[in-house]
């Protein structure tokens, strides 16, 4: 309120000369001046308020998030499948991966069929086995059995990250040979490794 | 184009009036748009009570907030991943440092702002500050030790050597400090003294520590395990485990009261704040607040805990005495640690609010030199504006 009287004390000694001045001026040629002056207003009202860095910086809407894409269950690629559920090694993990799935006992029958990912349980702060193996187009499923949320991040590469609350899960095929280090970026201490070959 | 026509309807002797009319009312209404957000930017800095700094794990950003208004007041951006916050003894400083960097930032408590910046190694975690504020220990997880900042210099003054360092707890007598590392299959507390930063012994561990502090008395010393659903208490003078107070899933930070009565932890799993008896060891009551609550930090005058939820992206303010939540904070994304400001800087920030607002609370701070400038600049170019007017009728 005080900053309002400040600011009419200046403006309301002007309306009377002017009025006298502008007596016989056509409207036409006031108009142009009024834009004019209009516009040196608005840039002048634009400083002022450019001015409140803070403000605006208080209610920046907020980084894009780290929030890690959304799950995408990677199924194994049909072209190298048949050839790594021939290998003794893949048969061998299915066997392994065959408890939690129903239609495990198909799976030998059939060799196209891709072999059941490979788990990964997260419990009590550790993934459990640390280090997996399996073959090259073979499958791994993360499981957060934790009472926490928990991540799975590629240390460098090869691995998508995901952010897994309590009981959520995903899978991830791996199609290219070699050793792929994790860890769980909220708690740096818990580190995975999938070895793929 | 509408108003323009009506214009000329209008009888000559009005018209004449009208045009500085209008000229004026634009004047004013321009004048009073560009004023109005003035007095909230203005207000928002000062806070009514101590101030409280909660780190936005993903929004690389410091959230400041008033504990008297549970409002947000700032938001500071700083190096990747915040995760360790202290603040000074005198309540001028806070550090924080940024695990996905290598720095520890030091904020300027009254202007809010970031006015140095230490290099302590890669992946900081958690910080830890002596009693009288001299030292600033940071847990340099990526460099596996820890690094003494001397706060009058902001320098690295040393180190001491401690397996993936996660979170310290200093002596109330601020010659020792326990460090818990995470370095798997060598979990322990480190412990250090902190004048000769020397390693004097070690507690083995079966699980990865987590988070840890003293009681006031320092003759305990609450932390908790990674995968232990109890809040572990150690006897600093034997350095054995004394007992374990069976808590919700995934304890995580433990605090004690000043007074001692009373300790308080987090659990991550059920999402509440559980509060202790340290005298009987016992859980003695659970306060439900958000989910995958991180941190605690309390008021002044011990009334109150600050509880961050990561997952919720909120602040738990919990009455300790009611037991109650009394209010839910939205800030920004992933706030984990936070620090309450002590009572001499609540002093202090009055002081300055008073200071302001006696000198007439125009003339100091930037924001009322913009408003002014502002007014200045409107001025200036609508008496320019009107002169061109005047002269161009004068012409015709």
């Amino acid at each position: 309120m005080r900053r309002t009287t400040v600011s009419h004390a200046p403006l309301r000694s002007r309306p009377s000369p002017l009025s006298r001045s502008w007596r016989g001026a056509r409207a036409e040629a006031t108009r142009p001046l009024l834009l004019a002056a209009g516009m040196a207003l608005l840039v002048a009202g634009a400083a002022c308020s450019g001015g409140n860095k803070g403000y605006s910086a208080r209610t920046a809407p907020p980084a894009a998030a780290a929030t890690p894409p959304a799950a995408v269950q990677q199924a194994a690629s049909p072209a190298s499948a048949p050839a790594v559920a021939a290998t003794p090694f893949a048969a061998g993990s299915s066997t392994q991966a065959a408890s939690p799935s129903a239609g495990a006992a198909t799976a030998p029958a059939l060799a196209a069929t891709p072999a059941a990912p490979l788990p990964v349980g997260i419990a009590g702060f550790a993934f459990t086995p640390a280090t997996l193996h399996v073959p090259v187009g073979g499958s791994v499923v993360w499981t957060n059995n934790d009472a926490v949320t928990h991540t799975v991040t590629p240390d460098a590469g090869g691995i998508d990250a995901h952010e897994l609350a309590p009981g959520a899960g995903f899978t991830q095929t791996f199609n290219t040979a070699g050793t792929f280090s994790y860890h769980c970026a909220i708690h740096p201490f818990m580190k995975g490794s999938i070895v793929v070959g | 184009m509408a108003h323009a026509t009506g214009f000329f309807s209008i009888p000559p002797r009005l018209r004449r009036l009208a045009a500085p009319a209008v000229f004026v009312l634009f004047a004013l209404a321009l004048l009073g748009g560009a004023g109005s957000p003035v007095p909230r930017a203005s207000a928002a800095p000062r806070a009514a009570g101590p101030k409280a700094y909660a780190g936005l794990f993903k929004d690389n950003a410091v959230a400041v907030l008033d504990t008297a208004t549970n409002s947000v007041l700032a938001t500071i951006p700083v190096p990747a991943g915040p995760h360790g916050i202290v603040a000074s003894p005198d309540g001028r400083r806070v550090y924080v440092s940024s695990d996905g960097d290598s720095k520890v930032s030091v904020i300027d408590t009254a202007s809010d702002t970031i006015v140095a910046t230490i290099e302590v190694g890669t992946m900081p975690h958690g910080l830890a500050i002596t009693p009288d504020g001299r030292l600033v220990l940071a847990a340099v997880f990526g460099a596996n030790q820890v690094a003494f900042i001397d706060t009058a210099t902001n320098v690295v003054i040393g180190t001491a050597p401690a397996g993936s360092p996660h979170n310290i707890a200093i002596t109330p007598d601020g010659r020792t400090a326990y460090v818990a590392s995470q370095t798997q299959g060598q979990t322990a507390l480190v412990i250090l003294d902190i004048v000769s930063r020397a390693v004097k012994g070690s507690v083995a561990l079966d699980k990865t520590p987590r988070a840890l502090n003293f009681s006031p008395d320092g003759k305990q010393l609450e932390f908790t395990l990674a995968g232990a659903d109890a809040v572990q208490v150690l006897d600093p003078a034997t350095n054995t485990i004394a007992t374990q107070i069976p808590v919700g899933a995934s304890p995580h930070h433990p605090l004690y009261l000043p007074d001692g009565a009373m300790s308080l932890v987090v659990a991550q799993g059920p999402g509440e704040l559980d509060l202790l008896d340290p005298a009987k060891n016992t859980l003695t009551a659970k306060v439900k607040v958000g989910e995958m609550p991180h941190w605690i930090a309390l008021t002044p005058d011990g009334t109150s805990a600050w509880v961050t939820n990561e997952n919720s992206n909120s602040i738990s303010v919990v009455n300790l005495a009611s037991q109650t939540v009394t209010a839910t904070i939205a800030v920004g994304n992933a706030p984990r640690k936070i620090v309450i400001l002590p009572p001499a800087t609540a002093g202090q920030s009055s002081v300055r609010t008073l200071a302001a607002t006696g000198s007439g609370g125009q003339a100091g701070g930037g924001t009322s030199r913009t408003l002014i400038a502002g007014l200045l600049a409107s001025a200036v170019i609508l008496g320019a504006a009107c002169v061109l007017a005047w002269r161009a009728a004068e012409e015709r």
